[in-house]
This record gives structure tokens, sequence and C-alpha cells, in this order.
């Protein structure tokens, strides 16, 4: 498809809203939305099976990108083809309708204590049959017990020092163990050229005559040769699901289900082998190869990008020809946004506490410019936003990116809109800071401005960065804890866990705490990179990325014959978040104002006074939450001790090359992790109680940010270029109630970009509302939330999630002050 | 400006919606000459630093009685503070480690006020918003508000004023008329006697200025009347005002539901509530 | 009935599972922990010897694990070879896994509490764990699952 003809607008609709479009007009999407909400989830060993299988009868004799891409051939080409409803695209994710694939390559066999119990256990349970529990015990477990990514890295290095701090789980959490995933592939290429075509090239390169030395060259070959397995996979996938739905419309006597299975097998003759044709065609390649790429990566944060530009020529040509009417286009996204839903994450009920509710988080980023420079916002824009709006699912992830000056104020407003209507999607990006911010980390302008998010907020290169943006969590607050006890934790008692930095007693300025509390972090840090390193290097060997791989820029692995874990993309980098930052801030601040400046109190009353959790020192306690400078507002102590902060964490990774030879960057958002590891964390100086909840993302402590303007100013003014992982900014409005509220909260959003903030998000519930959802989950069953970057039902969090989100600040958009917290239930902040 | 000929400011709210178009940032200046009985920002009226006690916040640590130089903290004092020890010297309110003992008053040089103001620029222009003086009353202080309006100005800021139109016109028409795009203009009472009655003042300036404003300048003005129950929301109030704006070519007035908001306020500041008995026992009017 | 793809022991072999069972059983449900480790392995070896789909979790299952007291009073050995598991109370060389508990209650409550608590039992360094978490997940499943049977909600 040529690149976008100037003389045709981009826009065509007469009504932007699609007012006219409701779940009432378009019921299919109605109706499978219910059928969503209504589906109870279950473990799905299919692929667990078949690539255990496949790996179990094949001894070690081939090279690890064969041996890896055969056994998801393996699988692909056994995976069951199924039509669970009327869904106008083929292909499911699992074998289940609402499945939670097993991965026992890496953290799937954390739920082997709990066969017998899963399906019944009280938080979140996932449903488990006695056939299958009994296949993962006695067939499947058994045989990665020293091959996961985990033990297989502890086994080669001796149990490192690393590994066992990254096992005491307060510290860091390296996610390698769990997953890479976390990448936009590139779908573009794949639509307009077909897997056939990938599959001559890889079979083309294969072939080429040497002309490089030799081992380099064997792994040239060997890769090649693995795309091109992999790649067959995926097309045995489609022959499967094309006879299946052939032979089930022959049987169907309902004519509209017969001639949906009908045209499915239509399409799937065509797509994903060659290339798509039509509107239609493109829009279930797509959906194809996100199954394809969960056969061989975990299904976690594979973000399908900016589906707006990329479907978008199919779009448009099938407009222009008549052959696609408006409702069709509609249904046709509102069934790919519910197939993203097929799928959940296999979590253990211990990490309900660290992950609970979080979805898959397929990020899909809309709006903003194109390479070019120019407004991208078309059609297809409006169409995905108003789906979004009437669907209100988990996932996508919708991220709206935003040009101040290139995109119009009716697409701000709309956005806008949109997120009053879903009181929680999408997110807000800033599209001049984030091309800057990825330009400074050496990428081009023109791919820059093609950026798309990963999963929660990090800017990514579609089919040209892997960034593997989650491969470390940093719990920022156990540095100061080991800072202020001399390299101990209180929560780990005794034990001198960190290096000796020092009893702060004997400090004599505030540097010297900031020195003992970088000693800290600067250890954690290097020990959390040595990991992720040593995890890479265990995937290089067990578990490569053929499949993935053929989905990027031809310029990338396809071109330099190398795997995406070799470091075959375009750019490389990975990406370390950081959890509890404005609790860090605001006790670095409380620190050196109580301690240094106003000599208020001394470190040994300080610490007496956390360790007791502030019980019996009510005085120092109300001082410390009330007096000191807190993030957030426009007190230069914070200011400077925020910036600091960040600019510290961005130059060490920087300064950090990850096994790929890319550059690692930091970033700030937590998931659900600020309220996991702040239930393990003790008093700190900004006020906070023991094991109460850290602030989400990069956003100010819960009430201690009074005024909206000077909170988004304040957030806004931090360095940005040094936050290359992207940043989570939580807020929320208790209610917009009509258009001028609308676009206030728009003009708003878009006066803190102009200020130089990069991200932020909202959700539209009350103190009230939030709370009331908490003691009456039921009258809730789609309450959705924003959490730190990605959307979850609100009954699904565990309870310090919870809390966090109904303690968050609530600003009344007509005054731009915080609201203040219902009194009665006071209890549930932070610092009470 | 030295310190001591500044004006104290008691408030600048940002982002605020209810004060003039778009997002505003509202400048509150302390000192009014009216003193309305209902009014709802009391710690507006005197021009004089005080220092507000709020009793809901205190955790009675006592670190404000054992600071207070004056032996002005009583902790057996409902309103903890004898006003009349009292010299508003802050040391209670830097001692007192919640924010129950806030001063009320802060004096902004000219540079800084200005500076805090410009910072909010984008906000103005992405919500065509601005700046509101209000007060107490803004044009007690010309001298001080002139260069600020003026800067403001300079740099394209819309600015707004809130007054109670007790000011001196030839003053005012040279010093901040030419900066003003807006001016919301108080009209409590019509009638002389029962202005003066509530509000301290007689109204024949008020009136008069608005009279000779509506004609000779082009400034937007809109006049606002607060809905005090039985004061000024009585028909033949509403109407005269009404009669009286027709007569001058203002088609229409703000009506502003009463905010009883002041009474806490009052306390905190040591003030009683002090209203004519039959005054406010009614419930608010819609 | 099935569970978790084993025939559940009938009430003959419940009643031959009887003795160990019942004490493990107890002692699950009790205050009381101290003979725990030692109950449930002995349970389990019963259990292992009566069970063939039981026994099934080690047929073809080699495993060395080492279990000890944060005070080393209490240390036991148990190896898994050739569809046996054998019991020692003494230390044991190159374990696949070790866990060192504070107490056996604190063990108890790591495996088989219904609400388990795990990331607070690592945290509070109630207990330990050296080497290869498979293993441990392997033996926490057997453990869940004895316990469901002798507790009849299997």
């Amino acid at each position: 498809m040529s690149a976008r003809d100037l003389s045709i607008p981009a826009i065509t609709l007469k009504d932007i809203r699609l007012g006219d479009y409701t779940l009432n007009t378009l019921p299919l999407l109605g109706r499978l939305k219910e059928n969503l909400l209504r589906e109870k989830s279950s473990v799905c060993i299919e692929r667990a099976r078949y690539v255990t299988e496949y790996l179990k009868n094949t001894p070690d004799q081939e090279s690890p990108e064969t041996r890896y891409a055969s056994a998801v051939h393996f699988f692909l080409s056994h995976k069951k083809p199924l039509f669970f409803d009327d869904n106008l695209l083929a292909g499911t994710t699992c074998a289940k309708p609402f499945g939670a694939p097993v991965y026992p390559e890496l953290t799937g066999m954390t739920i082997w204590p709990e066969l017998d119990t899963i399906s019944t256990r009280e938080k979140n349970p996932i449903l488990l049959s006695d056939e299958d529990a009994a296949t993962l015990n006695f067939e499947i477990f058994p045989y990665w017990m020293e091959r996961n990514i985990l033990e297989t890295t502890r086994k080669k290095h001796g149990n490192p020092k690393c590994m066992q701090l990254f096992e005491r789980i307060v510290f860091f959490i390296a996610s390698k163990a769990g997953c890479i995933s976390h990448t936009v592939p590139d779908y573009s290429t794949v639509l307009s050229k077909g897997i056939e075509s990938i599959i001559r090239t890889a079979a083309e390169e294969e072939k080429r005559p040497a002309t490089r030395k030799l081992p380099e060259l064997d792994q040239q070959i060997a890769f090649y040769r693995a795309v091109r397995i992999a790649m067959e996979g995926v097309i045995a996938y489609a022959g499967n699901l094309r006879k299946e739905a052939l032979r089930l419309s022959e049987n169907e006597m309902n004519p509209e289900k017969k001639e949906n299975l009908r045209k499915m097998a239509q399409v799937l003759e065509q797509v994903p082998a060659k290339p798509a044709r039509t509107f239609r065609e493109a829009v279930n390649a797509v959906w194809l190869i996100q199954i394809a790429i969960h056969a061989e990566n975990i299904n976690m944060a594979i973000s399908p990008g900016r589906l707006d530009q990329v479907l978008y020529p199919y779009y448009r040509q099938d407009m222009e020809n008549g052959r696609l009417r408006l409702e069709e286009a509609m249904e046709l996204v509102g069934c790919l946004w519910l197939k993203l839903n097929d799928n959940t994450n296999l979590v253990p009920e211990t990490a309900e506490e660290l992950f609970g509710g979080a979805g898959t988080v397929p990020a899909v980023t809309v709006g903003g410019v194109d390479e070019q420079g120019s407004d991208a916002v078309n059609d297809l824009t409006y169409i995905m936003l108003r789906v979004t709006e009437l669907l209100k699912t988990r996932d996508p992830s919708l991220n709206a990116r935003y040009h101040y000056e290139k995109n119009t104020a009716s697409y701000r407003n709309r956005v806008a809109e949109v997120i009053t209507g879903t009181r929680s999607a999408p997110a807000f990006l800033n599209d001049v800071a984030i091309v800057k911010t990825l330009e400074g980390q050496g990428v081009s302008t023109a791919h820059a401005r093609d950026y798309a998010i990963i999963g929660c907020v990090e800017p990514g290169v579609p089919g040209k960065s892997y960034d593997a943006s989650s491969s470390i969590m940093l719990n920022l607050v156990s540095a100061v804890e080991l800072a202020l006890n001399n390299g101990k934790r209180p929560v780990t008692g005794d034990e001198q866990i960190g290096p000796v930095s020092g009893d702060p007693a004997s400090f004599k300025r505030f540097e010297d705490f900031w020195g003992a509390f970088t000693t800290q972090l600067t250890w954690l840090m290097t020990e959390a990179v040595a990991l992720n390193n040593l995890f890479g290097a265990t995937y290089r060997e067990i578990m490569p990325s053929p499949l993935l791989s053929a989905f990027f820029d031809m310029e990338g692995p396809m071109k330099k014959g190398q795997d995406l874990i070799f470091g075959g993309a375009h750019y490389n980098s990975s990406g370390a978040t950081h959890i509890g930052f404005a609790d860090t801030v605001d006790s670095l601040n409380a620190i050196e104002k109580a301690v240094f400046v106003d000599k208020k109190v001394a470190f040994p009353e300080l610490l007496s006074a956390l360790a007791d959790n502030f019980r019996g020192h009510e005085t120092l306690h109300a001082w410390l939450l009330h007096k000191t400078p807190k993030f957030g507002t426009d007190d230069p102590v914070a200011a400077k001790n925020a910036r600091n902060l960040i600019e510290f964490l961005h130059h060490f990774y920087q300064g950090r090359t990850n096994y790929r030879g890319g550059r690692y960057k930091a970033g700030f958002w937590t998931m659900t992790n600020h309220a996991g590891q702040g239930k393990m964390s003790g008093a700190l100086p900004n006020g906070r109680k023991a094991y109460e909840v850290f602030a989400s993302g990069i956003t100010p402590v819960s009430q201690a940010a009074g005024d909206l303007a000077r909170c988004f100013r304040a957030i806004a003014e931090l360095p940005g270029q040094c936050i290359a992982n992207g940043e989570a900014v939580n807020f929320k409005y208790p209610s917009i109630m009509n258009e001028q509220e609308i676009e206030t909260m728009a003009a708003a959003v878009e006066a803190y970009f102009r200020y130089g903030g990069r991200h932020v998000q909202f959700n539209i519930m009350s103190y009230e509302d939030l709370i009331q959802a908490r003691e009456h989950p039921e009258q809730y069953p789609d309450l959705l939330v924003r959490v730190s970057g990605y959307s979850a039902y609100f009954k699904d969090l565990n309870d310090a999630m919870k809390e966090e989100i109904i303690t968050r600040t609530a600003y009344d958009v007509k005054t731009g002050k915080a609201v203040p917290f219902p009194e009665k239930h006071k209890t549930m902040l932070p610092f009470e | 400006m030295k310190s001591e000929n500044l004006p104290l400011i008691f408030d600048i709210r940002h982002f605020t919606l209810d004060d003039g178009p778009g997002i505003r940032t509202t400048v509150f200046l302390k000192g009014c000459p009216l003193s309305c009985i209902w009014c709802h920002n009391p710690e507006s009226l005197s021009a004089q630093k005080e220092i507000a006690f709020y009793d809901h916040l205190c955790m009675k640590c006592g670190e404000c009685v054992t600071a207070c130089p004056e032996g002005a903290v009583n902790p057996l004092l409902k309103q903890r503070i004898d006003r009349n020890r009292c010299t508003a010297c802050e040391v209670c309110t830097e001692a007192c480690p919640t924010t129950a003992l806030k001063p009320v008053g802060r004096y902004y040089p000219p540079d800084e006020l200005i500076q805090i103001l410009l910072k909010d620029k984008i906000f103005y222009d992405v919500s065509k918003g601005g700046v509101t003086f209000s007060g107490g009353e803004p044009t007690l202080f010309m001298d001080y508000v002139r260069p600020a309006m003026r800067e403001l100005k300079r740099n394209a800021v819309h600015i707004a004023l809130q007054t109670s139109g007790m000011f001196d016109l030839p003053e005012f028409r040279t010093k901040l008329l030419p900066y003003i795009d807006l001016i919301f203009y108080d009209l409590k009472i019509f009638d002389p006697e029962k202005h003066k009655k509530f509000t301290g003042v007689d109204n024949h300036r008020i009136l008069s200025n608005l009279a000779i404003l509506a004609k000779e300048s082009n400034v937007e003005i809109i006049p606002r009347t607060p809905l005090v129950p039985d004061i000024t929301d009585t028909p033949e109030n509403l109407k005269q005002i009404e009669r009286f704006l027709k007569a001058l070519g203002i088609p229409a007035f703000q009506c502003l539901a009463y905010n009883s908001g002041g009474d806490e306020k009052r306390t905190a500041i040591g003030k009683s509530i002090n209203r004519s008995p039959d005054a406010f026992l009614l419930p608010l009017k819609k | 009935m099935k569970k978790g793809g084993y025939a559940v022991p009938n009430v003959l072999s419940r009643v031959l599972l009887g003795f160990q069972g019942r004490k493990l059983a107890r002692c699950i449900e009790s205050e009381l922990a101290e003979n725990f480790l030692s109950l449930l392995l002995k349970a389990m070896g019963v259990a292992f010897f009566l069970l063939r789909d039981f026994r099934k979790n080690i047929v073809d299952f080699e495993g060395k694990y080492f279990f000890k007291s944060r005070d080393n009073g209490i240390t036991v050995a148990a190896v898994f070879k050739d569809g046996e598991m054998t019991v020692k109370d003494t230390a044991l060389k190159d374990p696949d896994v070790t866990v060192t508990f504070k107490d056996a209650a604190k063990l108890r409550d790591f495996l088989l509490a219904p609400k388990q608590d795990i990331l607070g039992s690592m945290l509070r360094q109630d207990i330990t764990i050296n080497g290869n978490l498979n293993y441990l997940y392997k033996f926490a499943y057997m453990a869940k699952h004895l316990q469901l049977m002798v507790t009849g909600k299997a």
C-alpha cells in the first residue's frame, strides 16, 4: 500500500464522536462483550503441553534458535482451531474462551503448589480441570524443573548473590525470570507482504554463499532456518483454522453464522500467508500475528502499537471502493478489542499481592504525528476512540498521543471526552516531549515520531526498538531504609544486607545522607543489572525469539541474520522502573529539612520514631507530615531532590550496557508494585506509616499536593530527557459534568504538556464512588480503573491496591484544589 | 515598596474556573472598605495580618503555648489565641506541627507576585483564561496592583477584577482601568439605608462609579449580586438592581448563591458570628 | 471423585493411612506444630507406600531436600530416588534445595495454611530458601495434596 495520498482528507467522518453508533446499533459487539464479562478464566495448558512434548523428544543437537522455533512450530501446527463465539475474527490465543496460558520456561511452575486449589482460591480464581492439573504435575512441570530461565541461570552461575537478593523480593524484581515480551512489533510489513514473503527472504538468506566468518555464519543460517520454521507454523495454524471454519460453515444452519464462517475461511485463504487486501483481512492478520507471537513469547505487554496508522491504508481503500461500511469497520475494530481480551495472566496466589488484577496489557496507541511530523489523526483514530468508549474493556490498554502544535483541539477534546465516558481510558501522551526523549536515546527523528507505547507507558519504536522495558523493578524506598540503617532494613532484621554506608548520626550535612542513599542505590542497581544480564544470556541459550524477530523491521533481525535476543533489532535497550518515587523524594525532603535545615530532630530520635511507627512520636509525625517539603508542590527543595534523584538514576543506567549492546533506561511506573512493596516496608521520614502503600508511578504522595496547577507544573518540570523508560502520572477527578468541564480538563492537559509533562492518565471517580465499589463489588462488575499504566477491573485488585486507588488525591476540576478525604475513612490514608 | 508598605495577600488560587473565563489564577488582597455581615471571606476584611486557629486540626501538643513570646496562646481558651495580646508574629504558626495555626496574609514583593502569576501563563493561554484580582478590595491598593497588571498585560494575559465598587474613580481610571478586560462589579443592596446597615457603608459611590464606567468605558462589566437570604434576595432589591442596570444599558447581572463557608473562617480568626437575629435563620432560597 | 488426576483414597485406604494421617490432620488444625515436619514426612511415606496414584509423584523423581530450623535444632534430609523417599536426621551433601525455617509452625503455615502468606513468610525470614525453587514447588504440591486427602477435602 502506498503512503497516504495527501489529496484525500484523513477525516471524512461527519461526526468525530460517532454518536449514532452504540452497542444497540452494533448488537454483535454488545453480545460479545456480555459473553466476555460472564466468562471465567481457565488455565490453558495447550501450548505448554506441545512445546514440552517436542523438546522432550528432541535431543539438544540443534541450535537454540531452530530448536525453539521447531517447538513453537510443533505447537502452532497442532493448536486446536476453535471458534467460541460469533466474533468476526478467526483465531484464539488459548484452547479456552478466556485462557491463562502456562509458560513453564518462565514462571509457570509457581502455580505448582496450587494445582489442587487454584480453581477455588479466594482471589481471582482460575479454573483448572483435574486432567490438566495431572498433566502439569506429571508430564510438563517435571521436565522443566532444571530447565526454566531462573533455574538454568542459577545452576550456571552457582546461585549468585544478585539472584539471592532478587529472591528477597523487597529490593528489586528481575522480571526476566518471568518475561521479556514488552515490545511493539512491526505489523505493517507483514500485512503488506505476507508471511510467505518472509519465508522466501529467509530461505534466500539461508542459502547465500559464505562471505563472512564461520561461527557467525552458522548462527545466521540457523537464525534464518528458525524464522522459516516458525513462520511455517503460523501458516499451518491459519490453514487449520480455515479448514475448521469451512467444516463448521457446512454444518451451520443459522445463515448469519454460516456466512461469517465462510467469510473467515476466505480471509484465512489470504492472510497471514499473503498480503492483506481488505480491511477485514488486515484486522484478522493483526490478530493472527498476535496469537503467533504468544506461541513463542509470554502474553505480557506484546503491544500492537499504532493500529490507526497500520490499518489505515486498508480502511481508506475499502471505504473509497465502497467495499466497507462505517459500522462494519467499527465492528471489526470492536471484534479485535474483544479478541485482545481472550487471555489473561497466570498469577499464583502469592503474586496476587504484587501484580493482582493486571491484564496482559497489549497497548494500542492512536493519534499524534506521522514520521514526517504531520497530523496523523484519521477516521480510524476516532473509530478506535469510539469503540473504546463503547466497550470499556480492560484491554487493549489505549494510549492517545497528542501533539499540541499539530493535532487539533477537537481531537484533544474528544480524547478528554472519551476519558470522561470510560472514566479511565485512554492515557494522554505528549508527542513533543516523548519524541525529544527518544531522540536523546539516539533514535532518529523519523523513527521517534513513529513511537508507540509498550505495555504501560514506555515509548518504543514499532519493529525497530527491542526495549525489554520491564527488565528491572527497583524499590527506591529500600535504598532509603538501607541508608537510614547503615545497610540494614527493618523488615529484613539484623542482617547486614547492603554496604556499610555510615551511621546517620555521624552525618553533618544533608549531602552526607544523600551520599549514603546513593551508595545503597548504586549497589542495588548494580546487582539488578548484573542479574538481568545473566538472564539475558540464558534466554540466548534456551529461549530465543525467531518468530518475534521475523515480525520486526526488515532492516533489523532479518537483514542482520540475528535474533532479537542477540541484538538483532535496530535499537536495543533494557528498561528499569522504580517503585516509591514520591515517597522517596518526600523522605529525602523531610530529612533535609527536619534534620539539617530546621534541626527539628536528630537522626537517633528520627530512627526510633520510625522504628516505633511514630507511636509516642505524634508531634514529630505531624510536623514531618505537614511541615516538610512535598513533591508536587512548588517547593524548591522538593523540586531539587526529585530532579537529582531522576538524574542520578538516569546517569547510572545510561552507563550500563545490556547483553544486546544497548543501554539501560530509567522509568517510573509501578503496575501494582507500589501497593505490594509498600506493604513490606517500614515507616518513612515523610510520615508514611509502616506497611502502607506507596504512591503510584511518578505521582505525588496521596494528599500531599493540594493544588492541581502546581502539581502539574512540578511533574512537568522534571527532567523528561532522563525518563527514557516512561512514567505514569495518575490523577483523579471526582466528576466531569459537562462539555465545558471536559474542555477545561483537555486544556489543562495541553498546558501540562506545554510545560513539559509527558504522560497523564485519569480516573474520573470520587472517593465515595470507589469506597462504595469496594464495599459492594457485586454492583460494579465492570468498573475499570487506571492502575499505573494499564486498566484493571477494580474488583480484581488486591486490598492494598484498592486502597491506594481510593486514597489517590482527587482534584475538583472547578477549583483545581484537592478534595478533602472523607473524615470517616481517614484511617485508609497511608499516613494515618 | 518596602515590605511594611505592601498590602497583604491572603490567598493565591491557581486553576480557578469560577472567577472569569478559562482557567485562571486569582489573587486575594486583604482589606476591605465594606464589612458585609455575610462575608464568606471574613479574613479579607482586615488589612492586618491575623492568625487563624482551626480547632479540628489541633492535636493538642502544646508546642504553640511554649513558643509564643507574648503569652497569647492560651490552651484554656476555646479560640486558643488571646487576640488582645497577639501580635501576629507567626512564631506559633511556625511551631505548630499541623496546620491548626495558620497565618492569614503574606507579603509578596511585586516582582515575586508577577513571577508567580506568569508561571501559570500557559494555563491561561490554552484555556483563554487569565488572572483575576479579588479580595478584600483590590482597589484599596492600586499602586501595588498597577505594576502587576501592567506586566501581565505586556504578556497578553487577560485581566479581571472583582470589586465592591468602593473606589476613587479618577484614580481607578488612570491607574488600573487601562489594563482591565473584565470587571465583576458587586451590587449588593440597592436601598442606601439597608446597604449601610448590612455592609457598613453608603452605596452612593458604588452606584455612581458603575453608572459612569458603564457610560464612558468599553470594559466588559458583569454586575453580581450575592443572594443572601432575606437581605439581598428580596424581590424589591433584585427588581431595583435590574431597573438600575437596564437604565445603564447593562442587559444582565449574575446572581451568586450565598456561600455560608465564612463561619468556620470567621471563628478561626477569633471573630464572633454576629448576625441580625432574623437574617440567617431561614434556609437558602433557590 | 477425582482430584488432580488421582483416585482419592477410599475409606479403606483412609483407615490404612489412618494413624499418621490423623496425627498430621490434628497437627495441621492445632496450635501445636513441634512435630509437624516429621509427621508430614511420615504421613507422606505412608501415602507413597499405600497409594499408587500418590506414589506416581516420585516414580521417576530424584531430589534431595534439606530442612533445618534456624537454630539447627531440627535437621531433616529427605531424599527421593528410585520411587522411594528416605528420611534422615542428618545433614545432606548438595541438596537441590535447603529450606530453613524459624520454627515448625512457620514451616507448616508456609506449606499448608489455607491462606498462605508466602511473601510475608519469606520477608520475615520465617522461611529462607536456598536452591532450586521448583523442587520446593513440587514438594509443596505433594504436601498440599496430602493435606487435602487426610482432611477429607480432596
